[in-house]
């Protein structure tokens, strides 16, 4: 009886070990698919229009090589972190504050709110009007898109912190400083990387609209560039790496979110 | 004549509740009266929404009460306090810290030394036998493990009551009759006072020596049952005729309160 | 018991009043100061950079009264353009995530580009879409679809996925046909995730739209915007943000009404 039941469950890891390969060999296919239409397409279309593939692979190996993809991208990336630094620093406190008093909510959450819901960017042009041409402007853009998840988030950490938290605490005599400090704080770290974790994405948007409008450096310079210049292979060099950023910081929040807050707690994403 | 460890002297409650644009009134506890002396150990029985569990964070100080007192020792206490300890029915422990820190957690509050806090909570963690779980995290441990977490705690906070809300209903059957033996076993040697929320009568009958049934819609005790049965108390304790009658005796009084409240058309 | 009873109740009756009177009042003083600090700091500052709240009004009237209805016609352009192009991008994410949610062949061949796509910031791709489609409404309409389907299609993936057996085992075992099971019991199951979706969605598209604007001057409000910005005309600009601003707060508390609203009957 034992035996047959090895065989059933070896049986079964090995089918699921198959449809894992399956599955792979699938995406690679589609993937290479439309490696192939993008090359046929690419021949067969006028350069100002698009370039084969292995143009734009070329021209990515290039751009490493000789340097001219370094200085956008950390331009990029500075304007980035200093973006959602700020956002971070002064996003968490606020959604403490409004979580804790409720007064401070009911004055601002009509403006945390509606400004969520604002598209943020139509206030570009006036951002550069006040802030200048160069970095300002860009940092400021990011931190209006990427603060508003981040509040929101922390808010709805602190506000969740349910009573299986906050009463053997009080059970124990807490002071109000104490249950802060070791309840409330921990409490809402997944929460806050929750949070973090969804305004990379928006911050990215606000970075790449910010160096298209303002003066274009980083990425989003180097694409426009390309693009008015009819580079059809390069331009589309800045747009995988912004898409590699993207995807690699969300990756890289998770996996840190993960690490330090292992336990299932019940997040909610709030946003984009 | 030494006042009753824990008195509970006409305890009155009602929770309010937003219903559409208005509010109204829940009467949780209707003139609760009860004396518990040092050692003894009284077990709370009653159908949902009898109170119960309100009673016992009205005890901690969790809950303040509208009208009525709680007494330790004669002294009438206002909030929760270091001579009462809870262990709730959701254990309460604190995913982000390991099964030591949790333990040391209320004396941490407290603002015991380091070294000292140690060898306390190292002590109650073999006490409930969990030695070589300290570096363990809550979300690593079954149900029944957790729970005995938060008796460490409990016992580390060296209350002189110990109040447990429903500790055993988030834990399967077969722990269950475990954990029942060894808080027994506990009790037996630190001879705290107990006062245990449940929603078993098998279980109320089994562990204490007094048993409190509570009515629901007002909140009220209903019958104080004195429970004659031999100590130590083992599995087969289930099994005397005694029990049997003490229980159906105790059923039977649950029953007509569940249905005077059906009929009043206040059931759950 | 009714009469200590009732005086509480009006109590917390009254309580409950006062707070919502206070919270109408904070709210209001909130936005009077506001409002105060913009007026004051409007005068105090170099009219190149800014404009009192009164200015603003001022010439957000005159251009809503305006003979050739530029702020209307730029309003209309927006709509005109994210209306279209979100209703295709609901009914193609819909499709698309049913058709990833349902078959696993599906979903291996599409979920690559579909990461890539959610995870790419749409603005990017507006230089490549203006070299190809050059400047005008497709091009507008199409980076709204862009903009929008992916929200909605990840999220209908992950309400089908998520949707148990316990709602399709019942439909099943009463014989229900694959689109009798698609139609009553997934779509409706999945609505929840679908509202979400569409949030989203509507939001990334309503920010894509505008940055679209700004790269073709003068067309839409964000057109407007741009070329206000440029002849630095302060005052000037705030009307078309304000609107857009409008615009944004009231699709997602519409969508939000709406959301609850079906929320409301899913209530497990």
């Amino acid at each position: 009886m034992t035996v047959s039941l090895t065989v059933a469950a070896a049986r079964e890891a090995g089918a699921r070990r198959t449809t894992k390969r399956r599955n792979l060999a699938i995406r690679l296919g589609s993937v290479v698919a439309l490696v192939l239409v993008w090359e046929i397409c690419g021949m067969l279309t006028p350069r100002i229009f698009l370039s084969p593939f292995h143009e734009t692979v070329v021209a990515f190996w290039r751009l490493c090589r000789d340097g001219t993809l370094v200085a956008p991208t950390l331009s990029s990336l500075s304007v980035l972190f200093a973006g959602l630094a700020v956002s971070v620093l002064l996003g968490v406190p606020l959604g403490l504050l409004m979580g804790r008093y409720v007064r401070l909510n009911w004055a601002l959450s009509p403006y945390v709110n509606g400004l969520y819901a604002t598209p943020t960017v139509a206030l570009l042009p006036l951002l550069s009007l006040w802030l200048g041409l160069y970095i300002a402007p860009k940092v400021a853009i990011v931190v209006l898109l990427a603060i508003f998840p981040i509040i929101k988030n922390t808010y709805a950490g602190v506000a969740t912190v349910g009573h299986e938290l906050l009463e053997p605490a009080s059970s124990m005599q807490a002071s109000e400083f104490q249950i802060a400090r070791y309840v409330i704080a921990p409490a809402i770290v997944p929460f806050v990387m929750a949070g973090i974790r969804l305004s990379v994405g928006r911050g990215i948007v606000g970075l790449v609209v910010g160096e298209f409008f303002t003066a274009q450096t980083g990425l989003g310079g180097l694409l426009i560039r390309y693009a008015s210049n009819f580079r059809t292979a390069e331009m589309f060099v800045p747009i995988f790496v912004l898409v590699a950023l993207g995807y690699g910081l969300t990756v890289l929040v998770a996996a840190l979110q993960e690490r330090i807050a292992p336990w299932k707690e019940t997040e909610r994403d709030l946003g984009q | 004549m030494t006042a009753p460890k824990l008195s509970v002297d006409d305890i009155h409650k009602t929770f309010f509740k937003p219903v559409k644009n208005d509010v109204i009134g829940v009467p949780a506890l209707n003139g609760v009266s009860l004396s518990v002396k040092q050692g003894d150990f009284v077990s709370v029985i009653g159908p949902s929404g009898c109170g119960k569990s309100t009673l016992l964070r009205i005890v901690d100080g969790l809950i303040q009460p509208d009208q009525g007192r709680i007494l330790v020792d004669g002294r009438v206490v206002a909030g929760p306090g270091p001579d009462r300890a809870v262990v709730f029915q959701y254990f309460g422990l604190y995913p982000w810290r390991s099964v030591l820190r949790n333990v040391e957690f209320g004396l941490e509050l407290k603002g015991m030394p380091q070294q000292q806090r140690r060898e306390v909570a190292l002590a109650t963690i073999a006490q409930v036998g969990l030695r070589g779980f300290e570096n363990h995290f809550p979300h690593e441990l079954s149900g029944g493990m957790r729970q005995r977490v938060g008796f460490a705690r409990a016992l580390s906070l060296d209350p002189e009551i110990i109040l447990m809300d429903e500790p055993f209903s988030s834990v399967d059957e077969q722990t269950r009759e475990l954990l029942q033996e060894q808080l027994l076993e506990l009790w037996r040697e630190t001879r705290k006072t107990v006062l245990f929320v449940t929603h078993s009568i098998d279980e109320a009958v089994y562990v204490a020596n007094r048993v409190v049934v509570m009515a629901a819609r007002p909140g009220r005790i209903v019958e104080d049952i004195t429970i004659d049965l031999p100590r130590p108390r083992t599995s087969g304790v289930r099994a005397l005729p005694r029990f049997g009658e003490i229980r159906s005796h105790a059923w039977e009084i649950l029953k007509r309160c569940i249905r005077e409240a059906t009929e009043l058309g206040a059931l759950p | 018991m009714t009469a200590p009873d009732d005086a509480a109740l009006l109590a917390v009756r009254a309580r409950v009043r006062r707070s919502k009177i206070d919270r109408f009042v904070i709210v209001a003083m909130t936005l009077a100061g506001f409002l105060s600090f913009w007026e004051i700091s409007g005068h105090l500052t170099n009219p190149m950079f800014f404009a009192p709240v009164s200015e603003v009004l001022i010439a957000f009237w005159q251009q809503i009264i305006d003979p050739s209805h530029t702020l209307l016609s730029g309003l209309v352009e927006t709509l005109a353009v994210l209306v279209p192009g979100f209703l295709i991008a609901s009914i193609l994410g819909l499709v698309l995530g049913v058709l990833m949610g349902r078959s696993n062949l599906a979903l291996q061949i599409l979920d690559p580009y579909v990461t890539i796509f959610y995870n790419t910031p749409r603005v990017a791709l507006i230089p490549v879409l203006l070299l190809w489609l050059g400047v005008g409404d497709t091009l507008k309409i199409v980076i709204v679809v862009l903009a929008a389907v992916f929200p909605v299609s990840v999220n209908v993936t992950a309400g089908i996925r998520d949707i148990s057996a316990q709602f399709t085992e019942p439909a099943r075992s009463m014989n229900a046909t694959e689109g009798q099971l698609l139609w009553k019991v997934i779509l409706p199951a999945t609505l929840p995730y679908i509202m979400a979706g569409l949030k989203l969605g509507l939001g990334r598209a309503l920010t894509t739209v505008i940055v679209a604007e700004f790269f073709v001057s003068l067309s839409g409000l964000g057109g407007i915007l741009h070329a206000a910005s440029s002849t630095y005309q302060m005052a000037k600009m705030f009307a078309p943000a304000i609107i857009l601003a409008a615009m944004g707060i009231t699709i997602d508390g519409l969508l939000t009404y709406l959301e609850r609203r079906v929320l409301e009957r899913y209530r497990a």
